[in-house]
Protein backbone atom coordinates (compact mmCIF):
# COMPACT_ATOMS: atom_id res chain seq x y z
CA UNK A 1 0.00 0.00 0.00
CA UNK A 2 1.26 3.78 -0.98
CA UNK A 3 1.81 6.04 1.74
CA UNK A 4 1.37 9.47 0.84
CA UNK A 5 2.60 13.11 2.71
CA UNK A 6 1.10 16.20 1.51
CA UNK A 7 2.60 19.58 2.70
CA UNK A 8 1.38 22.97 1.86
CA UNK A 9 4.66 25.40 2.66
CA UNK A 10 3.99 29.43 1.73
CA UNK A 11 6.45 29.79 -1.81
CA UNK A 12 9.01 31.82 0.02
CA UNK A 13 12.71 30.99 0.60
CA UNK A 14 12.88 30.31 3.92
CA UNK A 15 10.94 27.63 3.77
CA UNK A 16 12.79 25.72 1.45
CA UNK A 17 14.76 24.18 4.30
CA UNK A 18 11.77 22.78 6.01
CA UNK A 19 10.85 20.85 2.80
CA UNK A 20 13.90 19.28 2.84
CA UNK A 21 13.64 18.39 6.47
CA UNK A 22 10.19 16.63 5.85
CA UNK A 23 12.46 14.54 3.27
CA UNK A 24 15.05 14.22 6.16
CA UNK A 25 12.54 13.09 8.57
CA UNK A 26 10.99 10.50 6.36
CA UNK A 27 14.42 8.71 5.03
CA UNK A 28 14.48 6.29 7.97
CA UNK A 29 11.47 4.53 6.53
CA UNK A 30 13.05 4.68 3.17
CA UNK A 31 15.55 1.99 1.66
CA UNK A 32 17.73 4.69 0.60
CA UNK A 33 21.57 5.40 1.88
CA UNK A 34 22.83 8.41 3.67
CA UNK A 35 23.74 9.94 0.11
CA UNK A 36 20.78 9.18 -1.97
CA UNK A 37 19.40 10.83 0.70
CA UNK A 38 21.07 13.59 0.46
CA UNK A 39 20.49 13.87 -3.57
CA UNK A 40 16.70 13.58 -2.82
CA UNK A 41 16.87 16.95 -0.65
CA UNK A 42 19.23 18.24 -3.12
CA UNK A 43 17.06 17.88 -6.06
CA UNK A 44 13.71 18.87 -3.91
CA UNK A 45 15.62 22.18 -2.75
CA UNK A 46 16.36 23.05 -6.30
CA UNK A 47 12.56 22.77 -7.71
CA UNK A 48 11.06 24.35 -4.82
CA UNK A 49 13.98 27.25 -5.14
CA UNK A 50 13.04 27.41 -8.91
CA UNK A 51 9.74 27.44 -8.29
CA UNK A 52 9.96 29.84 -5.87
CA UNK A 53 11.70 32.38 -7.84
CA UNK A 54 9.90 32.46 -10.70
CA UNK A 55 6.70 33.25 -8.56
CA UNK A 56 9.17 36.10 -7.06
CA UNK A 57 9.62 37.61 -10.70
CA UNK A 58 5.54 37.15 -11.12
CA UNK A 59 5.58 39.00 -7.87
CA UNK A 60 3.01 36.36 -6.72
CA UNK A 61 4.81 35.66 -3.07
CA UNK A 62 1.48 34.59 -1.52
CA UNK A 63 1.42 31.33 -3.40
CA UNK A 64 1.29 28.34 -1.63
CA UNK A 65 3.52 25.56 -2.98
CA UNK A 66 1.87 21.73 -2.47
CA UNK A 67 4.94 18.71 -1.69
CA UNK A 68 3.16 15.50 -2.39
CA UNK A 69 5.18 12.29 -1.63
CA UNK A 70 4.61 9.01 -2.29
CA UNK A 71 5.82 6.03 -1.40
CA UNK A 72 5.44 3.17 -3.18
CA UNK A 73 7.35 -0.74 -2.95
CA UNK A 74 9.41 0.32 -5.62
CA UNK A 75 10.26 4.39 -5.67
CA UNK A 76 9.51 7.74 -4.08
CA UNK A 77 7.52 9.89 -5.97
CA UNK A 78 7.80 13.52 -5.24
CA UNK A 79 5.22 16.32 -6.79
CA UNK A 80 5.28 19.78 -6.72
CA UNK A 81 2.35 21.35 -7.25
CA UNK A 82 1.39 25.27 -7.09
CA UNK A 83 -2.24 26.07 -7.31
CA UNK A 84 -2.27 28.95 -10.18
CA UNK A 85 1.24 29.01 -11.48
CA UNK A 86 2.10 26.36 -14.03
CA UNK A 87 5.96 25.24 -13.69
CA UNK A 88 8.27 25.72 -16.66
CA UNK A 89 11.19 23.21 -17.01
CA UNK A 90 12.39 25.29 -19.85
CA UNK A 91 12.37 28.12 -17.12
CA UNK A 92 15.03 26.19 -14.62
CA UNK A 93 17.88 27.55 -16.11
CA UNK A 94 18.05 31.20 -17.26
CA UNK A 95 15.47 32.04 -13.81
CA UNK A 96 17.78 30.22 -11.06
CA UNK A 97 19.24 33.53 -11.14
CA UNK A 98 18.11 36.87 -12.84
CA UNK A 99 21.87 38.31 -13.11
CA UNK A 100 22.86 36.48 -16.50
CA UNK A 101 26.54 36.76 -14.30
CA UNK A 102 25.50 33.77 -12.03
CA UNK A 103 24.18 30.72 -14.40
CA UNK A 104 21.47 28.47 -12.83
CA UNK A 105 22.61 24.92 -12.86
CA UNK A 106 19.39 23.97 -11.49
CA UNK A 107 18.26 21.33 -14.09
CA UNK A 108 21.51 19.54 -14.70
CA UNK A 109 21.62 18.90 -11.02
CA UNK A 110 17.82 17.54 -10.71
CA UNK A 111 18.01 15.53 -13.84
CA UNK A 112 20.95 14.07 -12.71
CA UNK A 113 20.18 13.03 -8.90
CA UNK A 114 16.98 11.76 -9.72
CA UNK A 115 15.97 9.01 -12.10
CA UNK A 116 12.80 10.49 -13.60
CA UNK A 117 11.82 13.72 -13.79
CA UNK A 118 8.68 14.86 -16.32
CA UNK A 119 5.72 16.94 -15.48
CA UNK A 120 2.27 15.59 -14.84
CA UNK A 121 -1.34 16.47 -14.82
CA UNK A 122 -3.19 17.32 -11.44
CA UNK A 123 -6.77 16.90 -10.48
CA UNK A 124 -7.62 20.48 -12.61
CA UNK A 125 -5.31 20.09 -14.95
CA UNK A 126 -2.58 22.07 -14.19
CA UNK A 127 1.17 21.02 -14.77
CA UNK A 128 2.80 19.36 -12.21
CA UNK A 129 6.21 18.33 -11.48
CA UNK A 130 7.38 15.08 -10.65
CA UNK A 131 10.48 13.77 -9.22
CA UNK A 132 11.39 9.90 -8.97
CA UNK A 133 13.73 8.00 -7.21
CA UNK A 134 13.76 3.90 -7.45
CA UNK A 135 14.81 1.79 -4.90
CA UNK A 136 18.10 0.08 -4.62
CA UNK B 1 18.31 27.31 9.05
CA UNK B 2 21.28 29.77 9.01
CA UNK B 3 24.57 30.35 7.31
CA UNK B 4 27.04 31.54 9.24
CA UNK B 5 30.08 33.53 7.72
CA UNK B 6 33.52 34.57 9.34
CA UNK B 7 36.08 36.49 7.72
CA UNK B 8 39.91 35.84 7.86
CA UNK B 9 43.12 36.97 6.03
CA UNK B 10 45.99 35.30 5.46
CA UNK B 11 48.93 36.36 3.52
CA UNK B 12 46.98 38.54 1.45
CA UNK B 13 44.47 36.20 0.83
CA UNK B 14 40.53 36.80 2.01
CA UNK B 15 39.23 33.65 3.80
CA UNK B 16 35.69 32.58 3.93
CA UNK B 17 34.46 30.08 6.16
CA UNK B 18 30.52 29.45 5.75
CA UNK B 19 29.09 27.10 8.76
CA UNK B 20 25.51 26.05 7.81
CA UNK B 21 23.49 25.59 4.51
CA UNK B 22 23.65 27.27 1.42
CA UNK B 23 20.30 27.46 -0.23
CA UNK B 24 17.96 30.03 -1.91
CA UNK B 25 17.35 31.82 1.04
CA UNK B 26 20.44 32.06 2.62
CA UNK B 27 22.46 32.42 -0.89
CA UNK B 28 22.11 36.18 -1.28
CA UNK B 29 23.97 36.67 2.11
CA UNK B 30 26.80 35.06 0.84
CA UNK B 31 26.54 36.99 -2.22
CA UNK B 32 26.56 39.83 -0.35
CA UNK B 33 29.56 39.36 1.59
CA UNK B 34 31.45 38.30 -1.41
CA UNK B 35 30.89 41.73 -3.10
CA UNK B 36 31.99 43.54 -0.42
CA UNK B 37 35.16 41.61 -0.34
CA UNK B 38 35.56 42.64 -3.80
CA UNK B 39 34.83 46.08 -3.26
CA UNK B 40 37.25 46.21 -1.01
CA UNK B 41 39.74 45.24 -3.59
CA UNK B 42 40.15 41.73 -2.23
CA UNK B 43 40.41 39.64 -5.83
CA UNK B 44 41.80 36.46 -4.18
CA UNK B 45 39.27 34.16 -2.31
CA UNK B 46 39.71 31.14 -0.36
CA UNK B 47 35.84 29.76 0.46
CA UNK B 48 36.24 27.54 3.53
CA UNK B 49 32.80 24.77 2.85
CA UNK B 50 34.08 21.94 5.40
CA UNK B 51 31.30 23.00 7.78
CA UNK B 52 28.85 23.50 5.19
CA UNK B 53 26.03 20.82 5.11
CA UNK B 54 23.99 21.53 2.64
CA UNK B 55 24.46 23.55 -0.91
CA UNK B 56 22.45 23.84 -3.89
CA UNK B 57 22.61 25.29 -7.14
CA UNK B 58 21.37 28.78 -5.78
CA UNK B 59 25.23 28.55 -3.98
CA UNK B 60 26.71 27.27 -6.81
CA UNK B 61 25.45 30.77 -8.77
CA UNK B 62 27.03 32.87 -6.07
CA UNK B 63 30.50 31.57 -6.75
CA UNK B 64 30.62 31.42 -10.18
CA UNK B 65 29.38 34.96 -9.94
CA UNK B 66 31.82 35.74 -7.61
CA UNK B 67 34.81 33.91 -9.64
CA UNK B 68 34.05 36.23 -12.36
CA UNK B 69 33.72 39.56 -10.76
CA UNK B 70 37.38 39.12 -9.37
CA UNK B 71 38.85 37.68 -12.35
CA UNK B 72 37.93 40.73 -14.26
CA UNK B 73 40.71 42.13 -11.30
CA UNK B 74 43.00 39.21 -12.47
CA UNK B 75 42.07 37.30 -9.08
CA UNK B 76 41.13 34.07 -8.30
CA UNK B 77 38.85 31.85 -5.72
CA UNK B 78 40.27 28.50 -4.37
CA UNK B 79 37.61 26.12 -2.59
CA UNK B 80 38.43 24.42 0.43
CA UNK B 81 36.18 20.83 0.39
CA UNK B 82 36.26 17.43 1.46
CA UNK B 83 32.19 16.36 1.58
CA UNK B 84 31.82 14.15 -0.87
CA UNK B 85 27.54 15.32 -1.13
CA UNK B 86 28.84 18.98 -1.33
CA UNK B 87 31.72 17.90 -4.23
CA UNK B 88 29.09 15.60 -5.91
CA UNK B 89 27.11 19.19 -7.07
CA UNK B 90 30.54 20.65 -8.51
CA UNK B 91 30.76 17.57 -10.28
CA UNK B 92 27.50 17.01 -11.93
CA UNK B 93 28.06 20.66 -13.09
CA UNK B 94 31.36 20.63 -14.19
CA UNK B 95 32.52 23.26 -11.64
CA UNK B 96 35.60 21.00 -10.63
CA UNK B 97 37.23 21.95 -13.77
CA UNK B 98 36.49 25.98 -12.64
CA UNK B 99 37.15 26.16 -9.30
CA UNK B 100 40.51 24.41 -8.07
CA UNK B 101 39.24 22.88 -5.06
CA UNK B 102 41.50 21.82 -1.96
CA UNK B 103 41.72 19.64 1.25
CA UNK B 104 42.84 22.39 3.58
CA UNK B 105 43.21 26.53 4.00
CA UNK B 106 46.49 26.26 3.94
CA UNK B 107 46.79 24.31 0.94
CA UNK B 108 44.28 26.83 -0.86
CA UNK B 109 46.03 30.14 0.65
CA UNK B 110 49.58 28.65 -0.74
CA UNK B 111 48.34 27.78 -4.47
CA UNK B 112 45.94 30.18 -5.22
Amino acid sequence: MNKNIKFTFPAQREFVSVARLLVSGLAPTLPFDEETVEDVKIALSEVCSTVILNLEQQQQTTENILLHLTVTKDFLQMDIDTKEIAIDLSSFTPLVWADPKEPGFGLSIVTALMDKVEFVANEKGQAVLRLKKFFP
Amino acid sequence: MDLKIDIDEKDGVAILMLDGEVDVYTAPKLKSRLIDLVDQGKFKIVVDLEKVDFMDSSGLGVLVGSLKRVRSHEGAIALVCTQENILKIFRITGLVKVFPIFDSVTQAVKNI
